[in-house]
């Protein structure tokens, strides 16, 4: 029996947005980073960065999942 | 008093007609169909569900009240909740795929058929239904909140409670009836309610009341910071709490149904995406308005019920009345999946196991599972409703759903995870996890001495090692792996037209294992 892997077929892309979704959750995860970041109480644009580096990490997410998507879609890999 | 209610009377009876103008006796026809909503839902519909399923009517309240009263702490729902999604996009293939072929109608039906075990799936919905109905009980709570603020204070907590409780039986009525299309399709309405409203609402508010965000530099700098190292939380507090969130979010039946009610893995896909956007709209417009509110004294004196007083200050009773149904229509959402899940696994993965059921037995019995569990949650809500340590109970099941990870994600990703595997990890980390939220219970489950971090967490990682460990010292024989190899390749194929399926035993073909 041929063995084979579950999600893709596309190995460079399954390393290319792992490796990213990896890096926004160590961001959104790491505790020396989040601790640091949450301590810069700094305003941009009227927001504390603290506030900022809760709304970005988020916001990365689903910036890499419409990245994963557009890919898939010219790919021909979502049916 | 006529201006709220009035509100909540027209928006009831609105969600009532969609309902009947969307019977469909087909839709009902079978329990799969009931179950699953004939699994037909564009995205739209499906992100739409999930959002209603996720973010609750005591989103306003408690979410609001802890970000009001303790700062950016409470944005970790918004980081768990967009990265939480991500679990959904990535499984979608397989398992929508296998639940199409296999009709799979719940996460339970996924493990029976991935680890060919009738007792593992009985294990996952016991945990299952006992986790989801402290959240029922919470949810009839948060209505009778809802009750109270609409009679303008003038209905005593229990009194609201009692009729927050009776107005939810009520709606339950059509619930029962119509299965998931039903839920669906109004999910749909209560969801336009809930979460544009809610987002028009708090940008007026931001724009008219708070005259800007200017309120954000009057916060202080522990409103400011997340807990570090040494505080009393403990520097590990909030990775706790968020990674319990990320991992978890798929564990809940009602969230995980609704891969199977999309129409395609695209449907799936593209819903998981809509999803985060939404929820990041509506979670970062309703944050800041908290974060403004906090400096507020009115609004700091008591945060958990200051969406309303807020509302109340700025548009007077009118602006009440939209705020009311903007938390009626997200508790009614909540409240409706959380009673359809515990219906489903109720009947087709524990008596079911027990006892093989035809499909119509199963569906009268989730019919009545679902009423039954309405009208115990809604005595033990009226007799709990002012209790101390309400948060202690949700974090309790919380801790213990999460042990769900293990089983499912581990059988999406691992060929050689095994039932043995399974159910031995499953049982050691939810004890585990039961044994060091008891002692924490008032901290929701923190263990102080590991930094804050989560119990279920802890009882993760133990769950996660013997899963490993077991599955490799009892390897499954090569028939077993051969069936799971041919499970894993199906997964892959692409789509097939109706009627052509690859010869794979389904679930309800493979002989049943032996109860463990």
């Amino acid at each position: 029996m041929k063995r084979t892997g579950l999600f893709s077929r596309s190995p460079a892309r399954n390393i290319a947005f792992g490796a990213l979704f990896a890096l926004i959750n160590m961001i959104a995860l790491w505790p020396p980073l989040y601790i640091a970041m949450s301590h810069q109480h700094g305003l941009v644009i009227g927001v504390p960065i603290s506030v900022w580096y809760l709304i970005l990490v988020s916001a990365a997410a689903i910036a890499a999942v419409t990245g994963l998507w557009v890919t898939e879609c010219r790919q021909g890999a979502v049916d | 008093m006529i201006v709220t209610f009035g509100a909540l009377g027209v928006f009831f009876v609105v969600i009532v007609v969609v309902l009947h103008i969307s019977k469909n006796r087909q839709s009902v026809a079978t329990f799969s169909n009931y179950a699953v909503g004939e699994r037909s839902f564009s995205s739209w519909f499906v992100s739409m569900a999930y959002t209603n399923s996720w973010w609750p009517g005591s989103t306003f309240t408690a979410v609001f009240g802890l970000t009001v009263a303790s700062g950016v702490i409470g944005l970790y729902f918004l980081v768990y909740s967009v990265l939480g999604v991500l679990a959904m996009y990535f499984i979608a293939r397989p398992v929508w795929k296998w639940g199409k072929k296999f009709d799979l109608r719940t996460q339970a039906d996924l493990l029976d058929l991935r680890y060919n075990s009738r007792g593992l799936k009985l294990i996952g919905s016991a945990i299952s239904v006992v986790a989801l109905v402290p959240w029922l009980v919470l949810g009839l709570i948060a209505m009778g909140a809802v009750v109270q603020w609409a009679s303008l204070g003038k209905l005593s907590d229990a009194d609201s409670i009692l009729i927050g409780i009776a107005v939810l039986v009520v709606r339950q009525f059509w619930t029962v009836q119509m299965g998931m299309r039903g839920l669906i399709l109004t999910d749909m309405v209560q969801g336009i309610v809930a979460y544009i409203g809610s987002a028009i609402l708090c940008l007026g508010l931001l724009f008219f009341y708070f005259g800007g965000i200017s309120n954000m530099s009057k916060l202080t700098d522990a409103q400011l910071s997340l807990p570090g190292f040494g505080s009393d939380e403990g520097g590990l507090y909030y990775f706790g709490i968020v990674a319990a969130g990320i991992i978890g979010s798929l564990c809940w039946p009602m969230i995980f149904t609704r891969i199977y009610t999309a129409a395609s893995v695209r449907e799936v896909k593209k819903g998981s995406l809509q999803t985060m956007a939404i929820g990041f709209v509506f979670c970062v417009l309703l944050m800041f308005v908290a974060l403004c509110a906090a400096p507020i004294p009115f609004a700091a004196a008591n945060p958990v019920s200051s969406f309303f007083a807020i509302a109340q200050d700025a548009g007077g009773t009118w602006l009440l009345a939209i705020a009311l149904v903007i938390v009626f229509a997200a508790g009614m959402g909540f409240v409706d999946g959380v009673t359809q899940a515990i219906g489903t696994q109720v009947a087709n993965d524990i008596v079911a196991v027990v006892h093989p059921l035809r499909d119509k037995q199963e569906l009268y019995l989730a019919k009545a599972a679902m009423a039954v569990t309405a009208i115990v949650a809604a005595i033990i809500a009226y007799r709990i409703y002012d209790s101390p340590n309400l948060a202690g109970v949700t974090q309790l099941a919380y801790q213990a759903i999460i042990q769900l990870a293990v089983p499912i994600f581990g059988g999406l990703m691992w060929r050689k995870g095994n039932r043995d595997g399974a159910i031995a990890g499953l049982l050691v980390g939810a004890v585990i996890a039961l044994a060091l939220t008891v002692p924490y219970m008032d901290q929701g489950g923190a263990v102080p001495w590991l930094e804050g971090l989560g119990s279920g967490l802890v009882g993760l990682v133990a769950n996660l090692v013997v899963f490993v460990a077991v599955s490799l010292l009892r390897a499954s024989d090569r028939e077993e792996l051969e069936r799971v190899d041919q499970l894993f390749e199906s997964a892959r194929e692409p789509s097939r037209s109706p009627g052509q399926t690859t010869p794979i035993p389904s679930a309800g073909q493979i002989a049943p294992a032996p109860l463990p």
